[in-house]
């Protein structure tokens, strides 16, 4: 019952994230890829995503506040972001990621600068939810994991 | 009216007859204004109490001395001069005068003709005529053309009609008019003339003169008053005769009469008066500088100018002299000099500087170069050398193995020499990174005594001595340490001729609870004062024998201030930290105390001579000893000539926590068979001739005397079975064959390869071993062998993998189709991948362009799927890369694989189906992000067959798959 209440929950922040226009069709394609070869899949890939993305943030600023931009560098990162939000079906962030590599293209700093906040807020934004996404997995999974025990220790008994 | 008309004319007389600055014409001393009545100008200036102060019955004797005569007949010549001129002028006036009444004369007939006329025509008044006549003749005197009009005008004047009576009657009174008016003018004219004369007369020399003099004088006052001058005239004896002073100190007859020395005392005044003689003397004028320190008027310079004043005879009578403070200007002059000195000073400071700067770049670039090239030169001397170590393996015969023994330990000598170079400049541009390793002292020690005995030439006696306090294991850089040890005992060893070479290590005050308490007393000065600990060491030199080390050294520690180990621990909280002092000894020749200092120096040899008789290039003691200070110790001798030398090193190591120390012998190997016990307290290694292991090459090149103890007998002292345990290590054959035992190699080639085989066990692999390796495997010997240049034959071996990246795999063949995916990010790799087995392939991942090459050049693939855009190399660069191999067989230049024999072999190798010289052409499908850098057209120019955009999903990556992929 509790399994089926986390479902529930999971749904409706996947939906809720579906329906922002945080997440695309992409992410429908690793929650497919998510079976019983790889049950974590899903959380392996996220978990993945937003550590790099993370590093890749942290990195863009760090570029960004040199006196002397390399925009190459910068529009690689951006690329790099860009990849891996695809990757995952983060649209949001990677709409943004596909105007921060126009500034790029410009060489305008401020309006990269402007788009690494932007960015930024959005993905923490996803991360907050991904995060809220994972726990709940997690929990599902335990409770999967106990019942499973349960189940399994109610057999033994009989 | 009349005054008003006389003045008018008079202004205009006087300046044409008395031009200004008469005098110019004439050489005048005196340059002054020619006012006509000097007086008026100096009313408003106000002359001050006369300073100057005169003696006139010498100027009487004065005017009778050469410059007063010439002064005298000057005034007369100009006196002279302006009379002749006044006398010039008043001819020119009568000149001109009678110029003037010739006129008048002529213009009087006029008139009177013109009078005659009229009467002639009217009859009337005939007889003023004459008396006309007589009128006009006085009338007519008057010299002014200006009358002339004006007399003329008047005659226009005449209202009534003309030749009417009324008419000559007026007119007659007119001229009567001007008849009286030219009479007054006549007369006053007459008047002033005569003035004129009298005033010439009462112009008498002696007047002009005393006049002359006035204004002179006024001048003089004038220009003087404010001028800080002194103007004197002394006579023959010095005495003040006349001085002029502005800022007179004395009252006249506190100088009139007197002489310098009577006035005046203290500094300078010898001087000038020297000087004033000296002129008198010579009769020459001078220009001085004399400074003054009077109590009279204090520190002051005077510039001085000095003349003598001659008689008519000739004879000098006394001296004129000028006299100007300039001290003011003296302090400025000296200011300014002072400056300037300290400015060129600065700029020689600057310029040398500047060149030291220069230098000091010049030497670091210097060093630079030296690393470099050290660096340069040491790769290719070390292949020459391991070739030639290899040679050594082959069949030779006897002459051409000694001279290959020649060439080896020249090579190692070189190579030695580079290696300390480089270590050198390493330290020095703190490039040197100091690596902390649980390490045992104990071993070290013995490690380096065992080198040092293995390649020991002499009958010494090696001997180790170790504390029982030293921990059995510390933290430090054990690599540096056994460098310092090893480089201090073959000095030691080459120093020394006969009886012993030691190295002692112990704890310091640790066991003496005394010491503490005087170290801590040293200890703020021992961190500032390394250089005074080695200078005490130096000042009590002592024989060093292995009897008296334990205690001395404790006590030599202490009171050279080295730091206790307690006051240390208070900065390093957690960790204990030991302070290990290791003495490397000898009784060799010793070192004169004189080169003491020059010792640790580089470049630098205790004497020419020992150069030349030991060799070496003095680098080894430099850097043991920045190796030491880096690592926070310090490095001292201790020597006496003849006797022998201590080197004493202390550092500072850490003690390992507990269960670092119980977990290292489970995970070292290699000291895993050593215990506690097995490591005792001292050692020795002696030599032990073996006369059957001389081989000829051997004692030829060494220049020894008869021993060469290449082989050692270890001695233990306590447990027999201590032994087994380490000739594991000892024994020279298995142990150092590479490094020193040249005559092992030899005798005992077998040995040597499996030597080999156990280091690869243990992943110890040392370049010179690999390439012995790889002539072992050439030459058919079947070991198995791995490593990293190695030359592979089978590239789909699991070995091969190691050579290639990480995360390249060849999946063994099977009837899945193999997919190269290459992409660099990750998430996008796990994503593709997770795809990819879903849909059942096996599949490898590369990073980037160039790695798909490499996985290209080892593996077949059955697709690739490539991203564009990468790091390094990128995807279309990949494809082109991978697409012009395919069609020429070979691949380009840039991206040749690191072994040529894969592709040159595959052609005849077997088992190898994908090395068909036919290549096939593997599909390539790109993988767009389907961004402005990464258009579609560009992958399919570059050679790829298709393109997914990215994301990949399922259904695209399926169906390009399905497309693409061989039917199964």
């Amino acid at each position: 019952m509790a399994a089926a209440a986390l479902t529930n929950q999971l749904n409706a922040l996947v939906n809720n994230m579906f329906a922002m226009g945080l997440l695309d069709d992409q992410f429908q394609q690793l929650q497919m890829l998510q079976d019983s070869t790889a049950p974590d899949f899903v959380s392996e890939v996220v978990t993945l995503f937003c550590d790099d993305g993370e590093r890749i943030i942290c990195e863009l600023a760090r570029q960004l506040e040199k006196p002397n931009v390399d925009f190459d560098r910068v529009d690689s990162y951006v690329h790099q972001l860009k990849g891996s939000s695809a990757s995952v079906g983060a649209q949001k962030v990677k709409n943004t990621c596909i105007q921060f590599r126009e500034f790029c293209q410009q060489r305008s700093r401020d309006g990269c600068l402007k788009t690494l906040d932007l960015v930024r807020t959005e993905f923490y934004d996803l991360r907050s939810k991904f995060q809220a996404m994972l726990q709940i997995m997690n929990r599902k999974a335990e409770s999967t994991e106990k019942k499973k025990n349960c189940d399994a220790e109610a057999e033994g008994a009989s | 009216m009349g005054g008003e008309y006389l003045a008018e004319p008079e202004d205009e007389v006087a300046s044409s007859m008395w031009p200004e600055n008469i005098g110019d014409k004439h050489q005048k001393q005196f340059k002054m204004e020619n006012l006509g009545k000097g007086q008026d100008a100096f009313k408003d200036v106000k002359f001050q109490a006369k300073p100057s102060t005169a003696d006139v019955n010498h100027l009487m004797e004065l005017t009778n001395s050469e410059k007063g005569i010439s002064q005298m007949q000057y005034f007369v010549k100009h006196w002279e001069y302006k009379r002749a001129n006044t006398v010039r002028l008043l001819k020119e006036q009568i000149g001109l005068l009678s110029q003037q009444r010739k006129e008048i004369e002529q213009k009087k007939q006029q008139i009177l003709e013109e009078q005659r006329f009229q009467d002639e025509s009217y009859n009337a008044v005939k007889r003023q005529v004459p008396i006309l006549d007589e009128l006009y003749k006085d009338e007519w005197k008057r010299p002014s053309r200006k009358n002339d009009d004006l007399s003329h005008n008047q005659e226009l004047k005449i209202e009534a009609e003309y030749n009417s009576i009324s008419y000559w009657k007026e007119r007659a009174m007119q001229l009567e008019k001007t008849l009286e008016a030219s009479f007054q003018r006549e007369r006053s004219l007459e008047e002033k003339l005569e003035e004129n004369i009298k005033n010439l007369q009462s112009h008498t020399p002696a007047e002009e003169f005393s006049d002359m003099l006035k204004r002179a004088d006024y001048f003089l006052h004038l220009v003087l008053q404010s001028a800080p001058i002194v103007i004197a005239h002394q006579d023959a004896d010095l005495r003040y005769r006349f001085i002029f002073n502005h800022f007179p100190t004395l009252a006249d007859e506190d100088v009139i009469g007197k002489t310098d020395y009577e006035i005046l005392s203290g500094e300078g005044i010898e001087e000038m008066n020297n000087v004033k003689k000296d002129v008198m003397a010579s009769g020459k004028a001078t220009k001085r500088e004399f400074v003054f320190n009077t109590p009279l008027f204090g520190a002051k310079t005077f510039v001085t100018y000095i003349e003598p004043v001659f008689s008519k005879s000739g004879e000098t009578i006394g001296v004129n002299y000028v006299a100007m403070d300039i001290t003011d200007q003296v302090m400025r002059r000296e200011k300014m000099a002072d400056v300037r000195v300290r400015e060129a000073i600065q700029k020689a400071k600057e310029t040398e500087l500047g060149k030291s700067l220069h230098i000091t770049e010049e030497t670091m670039r210097a060093k630079q170069m030296l690393a470099t090239m050290s660096h340069e030169i040491r790769s290719p001397l070390s292949g020459v050398l391991s070739m030639a170590e290899i040679l050594a393996t082959t069949k030779l015969d006897k002459e051409q193995y000694q001279l290959l023994e020649v060439m080896l330990s020249s090579g190692d000598l070189v190579l030695q020499l580079i290696n300390d170079i480089l270590d050198l400049s390493k330290v020095e541009s703190g490039a040197m990174k100091l690596e902390a390793t649980t390490f045992r002292p104990r071993e070290v020690v013995k490690h380096v005594l065992q080198t040092a005995a293995a390649s020991l030439k002499k009958e010494l006696i090696l001997e180790g001595c170790i504390g029982d306090d030293v921990p059995l294991e510390v933290t430090g850089d054990v690599l540096r340490i056994r460098q310092i040890l090893t480089n201090l005992i073959s000095n030691a060893v080459k120093f020394t001729h006969e009886g012993r070479v030691g190295i002692n290590l112990l704890v310091l005050d640790k066991q003496l609870p005394g010491c503490k308490i005087e170290g801590g007393k040293f200890h703020t000065k021992a961190h500032s004062a390394p250089v005074a600990a080695a200078e005490h060491f130096c000042a009590s030199p002592r024989k060093c024998t292995n009897d008296t080390l334990g205690g001395s050294n404790l006590e030599d520690a202490c009171q050279s201030g080295i730091p206790s180990n307690d006051s240390f621990v208070e900065h390093h909280e957690g960790e204990e930290v030991v302070w290990l002092r290791c003495d490397v000894y000898d009784t060799g020749i010793g070192i004169p105390e004189k080169s003491l200092p020059l010792l640790f120096k580089r470049y630098m040899q205790a004497s020419d001579d020992h150069a030349r008789k030991y060799g070496g290039t003095g680098l080894g003691l430099a850097i043991c000893k920045q190796l030491v200070e880096l690592m926070g110790g310090t490095l001292n001798v201790v020597s006496k000539e003849n006797e022998g030398s201590t080197f004493s090193f202390v550092l500072p190591c850490k003690i390992p926590v507990k269960e670092d120390h119980s977990d290292d012998s489970d995970d070292m190997p290699s000291s895993g068979d050593f215990t506690t016990s097995d490591i005792e307290g001292s050692f020795v290694f002696k030599p032990q001739a073996r006369s059957y292991l001389l081989s000829p090459g051997v004692s030829v090149m060494n220049n020894t005397k008869l021993v060469s103890g290449n082989l050692l007998f270890y001695d233990p002292p306590n447990i027999l079975d201590d032994r087994k345990q380490f000739s594991n290590g000892f024994v020279l054959t298995e142990d150092h064959s590479t490094n020193s035992a040249t005559t092992a190699r030899q005798s005992n080639g077998p040995i040597f390869r499996s030597t080999n085989g156990e280091r690869h066990d243990n992943a110890m692999v040392v370049d010179l071993n690999r390439q012995a390796e790889r002539v072992s495997s050439s030459q058919g010997d079947t070991a198995s062998v791995s490593g990293p240049i190695h030359v592979e034959r089978e590239p789909c071996e699991v070995h091969e993998e190691k050579s290639l990246h990480k995360k390249s795999k060849c999946s063994p063949s099977s009837n899945k189709a193999k997919i190269l995916l290459v992409e660099d990010n990750k998430v996008n790799i796990m994503v593709a991948k997770s795809m990819l087995e879903q849909l059942g392939h096996g599949i490898d991942i590369v990073n980037n362009g160039m790695e798909a090459i490499r996985a290209v050049q080892k593996c077949q693939y059955d697709i690739i799927l490539m991203d564009v855009h990468m790091p390094e190399m990128d995807g279309l660069q990949a494809t082109k890369f991978i697409r012009s191999f395919e069609n020429t067989g070979c691949w380009d230049a840039s991206v040749k694989p690191e072994h040529d024999q894969i592709i040159a072999d595959s052609a005849i190798s077997s088992d190898c189906a994908h090395t068909k010289k036919q290549v096939k052409r593997v599909p390539i499908i790109a993988m767009t992000a389907n961004s402005f850098a990464e258009s579609a057209e560009e992958c399919l120019a570059a050679g790829m067959d298709s393109y997914i955009s990215k994301p990949v999903n399922f259904q695209n990556i399926k169906e390009c798959l399905q497309k693409y992929l061989p039917p199964q």
